[in-house]
């Protein structure tokens, strides 16, 4: 059977003065039916460029030059929407029309792609507004989106994405402008969105912690490129790339107050042409001259693959849970 | 709600959005005025409307570095002005005064000529604090400076806070929603919803055994840190970081 989503060798193109730029550069996924999967990694590592070319609402400039994305099977076009695909964005205050009423936003793709009438497409935002959980929907979807707060708005996103029946869902940070509360009811709702309506969800976002608490895999993507792979378990408690390592140092943990975070030096480079070798050996701890001739991605130990060339060092590290140098 | 910060101490303030965490924080800071009660700095009372000498006193650091630096100053500008127009130094000692609030901030000296719009997420937040440190405050009022962040960059701004307050003695409210964060930095914390104060104490007591049922909440719905590995070793060690 084909997975829900294959992204197969997908490289996106950023044409600049400087020369071409490649914020996607050889990435190769794939999400279930009714699985999550997250993406994490720092701004500018190229995850949301991957997202939007799934969905095919990559901005003016960019385009995929390299690679497949197929969903159940069938190959989609990068460069225009498709009906399978919804997406939801960051920030629920700027992807709301403050003039639009609640109900037009979630019944507009059903009205002009399918031609719902007025009446039937009333009924669907209402029953939609009640599947994502929003209490006294039947008012609510005559309200506009400022009477709303951020965690509403961002179930009506939900909403307006589930209109078209999407099979896949693709979430870029939904969370980050929320409180914990709402956002921990956010995932609830995602889990249960997966379980009934057999959604496949890729999740992308840079905090660790969260993808622990709702993902079945974990991909990590750094510069453009997938640098480890695996099932949350795997990746969260046996980080086999320095730079998964980093992130999970640098975010701040409730057991362990006043040790020093680690942050990381350096920032993401920019991909101009085909660099050689590992591209986070500069900003690595670890790094060693092997890394210049590092390749892609291999296989580790159960499934779970990493582009370090220690990467059987770090493992072991991990499992013996003792200090590596 | 009252409250209090000591000398050398970091009180966090944490809550919902709406829960009041910025107002308050805009009040401390005199952007706004209280409708009742004061705001007392070293047992002094600060006035509606603060003398010059009153607003050095307590400066605070904004959310987003983008939006409250100018984009066309450059870093050097940006420190320059508050230190001249307090006359806090002698015209031919501004310069100096300027490089050590760069260095105070761990900021490369290379970076003064530059604007805004040149500079990282983390290298901006640095700048938005060195302008704060400029008028030698005795409190910063930290209104969520970390959340627009990476996670890499943050845990840099919240070791520098740390450092500012083990070697100034520095005095912060840091308001953050992130509860990972307050427990993190803070020594005391706040709890606020709906404009009130529902539990307050050391960190330690109200993480570990909180006692309102609103606070047990907030520290439900935080996600737990997923890795009981080590740390790894200190970055940086075996090549040259090219960022500075």
């Amino acid at each position: 059977m084909n997975p829900l989503l294959e992204v197969d060798g997908l490289s996106v193109a950023a044409p600049g003065r400087r020369g071409t730029t490649y914020p996607v550069r050889d990435v190769s996924l794939t999400v279930e039916g009714r699985g999550t999967v997250g993406v994490v990694g720092e701004s500018g590592c190229g995850k949301s460029t991957l997202l939007r070319a799934i969905a095919g609402v990559l901005p003016r400039g960019l385009r995929a030059v390299e690679g497949t994305v197929r969903v159940d099977g069938r190959e989609v076009d990068t460069r225009r929407p498709s009906g399978e695909v919804a997406m939801i964005f960051q920030d629920p205050m700027t992807g709301l029309n403050p003039v639009m009423t609640v109900g037009e936003h979630v019944a507009e793709v059903p009205r002009r792609r399918d031609g719902l009438g007025r009446r039937a497409a009333h009924d669907l935002a209402v029953h939609l507004l009640q599947e994502v959980g929003i209490e006294d929907a039947e008012h609510r979807v005559d309200a506009y989106p400022h009477e709303l707060s951020g965690g509403l708005r961002q179930r009506v996103l939900i909403a307006a994405a589930l209109s078209g029946s999407p099979r896949l869902l693709l979430c870029d940070e939904p969370t980050t402008a929320l409180d914990v509360t709402v956002q921990a009811r956010f995932v609830a709702l995602l889990g249960r969105l997966v379980e009934d309506r057999g959604l496949g969800v890729l999740y992308v976002t840079h905090d660790l912690p969260l993808l622990g608490t709702m993902c079945d895999r974990i991909d990590v993507m750094y510069a453009g490129q997938v640098v480890e792979r695996g099932s949350t378990r795997e990746v969260l408690q046996h980080p086999a790339h320095p730079y998964t390592e980093a992130l999970l140092a640098a975010a701040p943990r409730m057991d362990s107050r006043r040790a020093r975070l680690v942050s990381i030096p350096g920032r993401p480079p920019v991909l101009l042409a085909d660099t050689a070798g590992c591209r986070f050996a500069p900003r690595c701890p670890h790094a060693v001259d092997a890394c210049d001739a590092a390749g892609p991605l291999g296989p580790g130990t159960s499934g779970h693959e990493s582009a370090c060339v220690r990467r059987d060092e770090l493992e072991a590290r991990s499992e013996r849970g003792v200090a590596w140098r | 709600m009252s409250l209090s910060v000591r000398q050398g101490e970091i009180v966090g303030v944490v809550g919902e959005s709406g829960s009041g965490k910025t107002s308050l924080a805009r009040c401390v800071a005199g952007y706004r005025t209280a409708t009742s009660g004061t705001v007392e700095i070293d047992g002094r009372v600060m006035t509606a409307r603060r003398g010059p000498l009153d607003r050095r006193r307590v400066q605070m650091v904004f959310q987003d570095p983008y939006a409250s630096l100018n984009p066309r100053m450059t870093v050097r500008q940006t420190l320059r002005e508050p230190v001249v127009v307090h006359g806090l130094r002698a015209a031919g000692r501004v310069g100096e005064r300027v490089e050590e609030l760069v260095d105070l901030v761990g900021l490369d000296r290379r970076y003064l000529d530059s604007r805004p719009r040149q500079l990282s997420g983390g290298q901006r937040q640095r700048a938005s604090i060195a302008r704060a440190l400029a008028l030698e405050p005795e409190v910063l009022v930290a209104d969520e400076p970390v959340s627009a962040l990476d996670v890499s960059v943050q845990a840099m701004v919240l070791n520098l806070l740390a450092d500012l307050r083990d070697r100034l003695g520095m005095s912060i409210l840091f308001i953050s929603h992130d509860i990972a964060v307050v427990s993190h930095l803070c020594d005391r914390v706040v709890v606020m919803s709906q404009g009130r104060v529902v539990e307050t104490g050391a960190v330690d007591d109200v993480f570990l055994r909180p006692e309102h049922p609103y606070t047990r909440q907030l520290l439900g719905a935080v996600p737990p840190h997923p890795w009981s590995g080590h740390p790894p070793a200190s970055p940086g060690t075996s090549r040259p970081d090219p960022s500075q």
